[in-house]
């Protein structure tokens, strides 16, 4: 018994002990980032006057929060044609080419990206990379995600639920309202948060296909992280791991509710 | 004639290389409870689903009151389904599930309210209106499905082996709430189901299936004591099956029996089948002589398995009244009404 809360002890904080080492460190005194000096918030507040992160925060926010609902519109349009065209030509192909987006180290697809990108530059009227570029690479790496989900949902759906509508004198976009969509919004919004936090915490696509003028938060930590440590940077760290874990208990819960929705 | 008379006409329908339906014609009578019956596979439910609209029969036509189903979609059908899983609405409420269809008509919401509480007073839920389906029981789910069907007034009413899902004693109860429904609305009622003594005791009309094809039509007492065919015999009820041959016209040469005096008229010399109802042999002392191999008690009634001469086996039903049992081993007599004797030809 105590052997396997050994174990268990061990395993979490193999897990979880260099994440609540920054989250304490954050509430640290000093400036030194491995030296407990007495407990303050003064980090907090100075990184609330940090123009230059307090920017790429809200750059982030708005490119995940853009990239995360283009991804739940293509992904679900990608996972009902998964779940419902039947076996449509192509079918495997389309399957495949989605996977590979979650299978593909992120540097070769930033890569791919990237290359793409710039043979688009010449085109008139393309916006040039920034942040609308971040916001595509996040959207198609979240969209495959979201088809996943969505496709899942869509599989164990009850189809006579469907038709009872329909039997009942709703026309198919009255069924789709009132009864498909209700019913899968649960995974719609499980998906939109993993996208979210996918474009939220992204650092690998974000360099690749980003211009001079974007930089997002991840962006920023990982290049201060090389210029040496700074505790801001561990107060940072805190609210992103207090917004992750909020948004995943939140994907977790929604994506759990079917199985009380569908009994 | 009353509404929501149903005619198949030549109705056929592949799925793949399998004809589950093929040249099926029927007519159902506007006011009746019609089941229909088959084993599975035998077409029935791809009928029902022809006649809600789910699918499109390849030929034939589908006239609902005379008018032509053909190109109609399901939500303008005058024809509601109850789903075998009752496929309630997990996410609305008993009345919002009862008001559904009522709103797909642009009803107004006081009027809405009006009729679901109609419709739940009919189906005796009243107080439950703000329940959830997963807070109900199987019995209470299933009456919600029946008045979200019968709250958009159908002109027919199909039923997907209602019973399936419900325990023995909630079945009894079900089906006496079905004849009631039925009696106060007036409405056509198609019932679909694999079990025989579920249409027998419920439909005035019972349309038996046999691989894509109509088996016979009738009365519950048609389809039991008059089958048309060996088919039909087999799959209502128990029959005994002995082989023979038509002497003349009246009776059948059964080897090592003797001759059977039976009401058909066939051809002489052909083979057939003589069949018996278990329940219309008589065991006394009159009759064919016969050895009593097994018994097995019932309570109300006691099945004898009994061994002619001949090597002719057959079971007889006799009703426990008095208590007295032949035995195991004990010679008796076997006889049965002239009437009672069904011949088919092999």
């Amino acid at each position: 018994m105590s052997l396997r809360l050994l174990i268990l002890g061990l395993v979490f904080a193999f897990l979880y002990g260099p994440i609540l080492w920054i989250v304490v460190f954050s509430f640290n005194e000093g400036r030194l980032v491995t030296l407990w000096s007495g407990f303050s918030t003064r980090w907090y507040g100075e990184l609330l006057r940090n123009q230059r992160l307090m920017d790429a925060a809200g750059l982030s926010l708005v490119i995940a929060a853009i990239s995360a609902t283009l991804a739940t519109i293509l992904g679900s349009l990608s996972g009902f044609a998964l779940a419902r065209l039947g076996r449509f030509r192509g079918r495997l192909l389309f399957a495949g080419a989605l996977g590979a987006v979650l299978t593909l180290p992120e540097v070769i697809l930033g890569l791919a990206q990237l290359l793409a990108f710039v043979a688009l530059d010449d085109l008139p009227g393309w916006p040039g990379r920034g942040a609308a570029t971040i916001v595509a690479a996040h959207a198609t790496l979240g969209m495959a995600y979201v088809a996943l989900v969505v496709q899942a949902r869509l599989s164990d759906f009850d189809r006579s639920l469907e038709e009872a509508a329909l039997d009942l004198g709703a026309t198919p976009a009255t069924v789709f309202l009132t009864v498909t969509l209700p019913l899968i919004l649960p995974a719609l919004g499980g998906g939109w948060l993993i996208a979210f936090m996918l474009s939220l915490d992204d650092v690998v696509l974000a360099s690749f296909v980003s211009g001079p003028g974007a930089t997002t938060l991840p962006m920023v930590v990982f290049s201060s992280a090389r210029l040496g440590l700074n505790p801001q940077i561990n107060a940072l760290a805190t609210l992103m791991v207090g917004i992750g874990a909020l948004a995943v208990l939140s994907a977790v819960w929604l994506l759990g509710r079917r199985q009380e929705l569908s009994r | 004639m009353a509404l929501g008379a149903l005619s198949v006409e030549g109705v056929a329908k592949r799925f793949g290389a399998a004809a589950v339906l093929d040249g099926l014609s029927l007519r159902i009578a506007g006011g009746s409870f019609t089941a229909l019956l088959g084993a599975s596979g035998s077409g029935k439910t791809t009928l029902l689903r022809l006649v809600a609209g789910f699918e499109a029969p390849d030929a034939g036509r589908i006239l609902l009151d005379g008018a032509d189903m053909d190109g109609i979609p399901p939500y303008e059908r005058p024809v509601n389904l109850v789903f075998q899983s009752y496929a309630l609405f997990p996410h609305m409420s008993v009345a919002d599930n009862i008001g559904y269809g009522l709103r797909r008509e642009g009803l107004a919401a006081g009027e809405v309210r009006r009729r679901v509480s109609e419709m739940l007073a009919l189906v005796r839920l009243d107080g439950l209106e703000d329940r959830k389906p997963r807070q109900l029981s199987g019995g209470q789910a299933q009456r919600v499905a029946l008045a979200r069907a019968l709250a958009k007034r159908p002109k027919l009413l199909l039923l997907d082996e209602p019973m399936a899902a419900l325990d023995r004693g909630l079945r009894e109860h079900t089906r006496s709430e079905l004849k009631r429904l039925h009696r106060e609305l007036g409405t056509t009622f198609v019932l679909v189901t694999h079990d025989q003594e579920e249409a027998l005791a419920l439909a005035d009309r019972v349309a038996l299936l046999d691989r894509g094809h109509l088996a016979q039509e009738g009365t519950p007492e048609d389809l039991y004591e008059r089958p048309a065919s060996l088919a039909v015999a087999r799959f209502v009820g128990e029959i005994n099956l002995i082989g023979g041959r038509t002497s003349d016209g009246g009776t059948v040469e059964i080897p090592g029996l003797g001759s059977i005096r039976v009401p058909a008229r066939l051809p002489i010399g052909s083979e057939v089948f003589v069949g018996i109802r278990p329940e219309k042999i008589d065991i006394g002392a009159v009759g064919w002589p016969a050895t009593v191999t097994d018994v097995a008690y019932h309570g109300d009634r006691s099945v004898y398995r009994l061994a002619l001469a001949g090597g002719v086996e057959i079971r007889a039903s006799r009703p426990n009244r008095t208590g007295e049992q032949a035995e195991v081993g004990e010679s008796v007599g076997v006889s049965w009404p002239e009437g009672a004797a069904l011949v088919f030809p092999k």
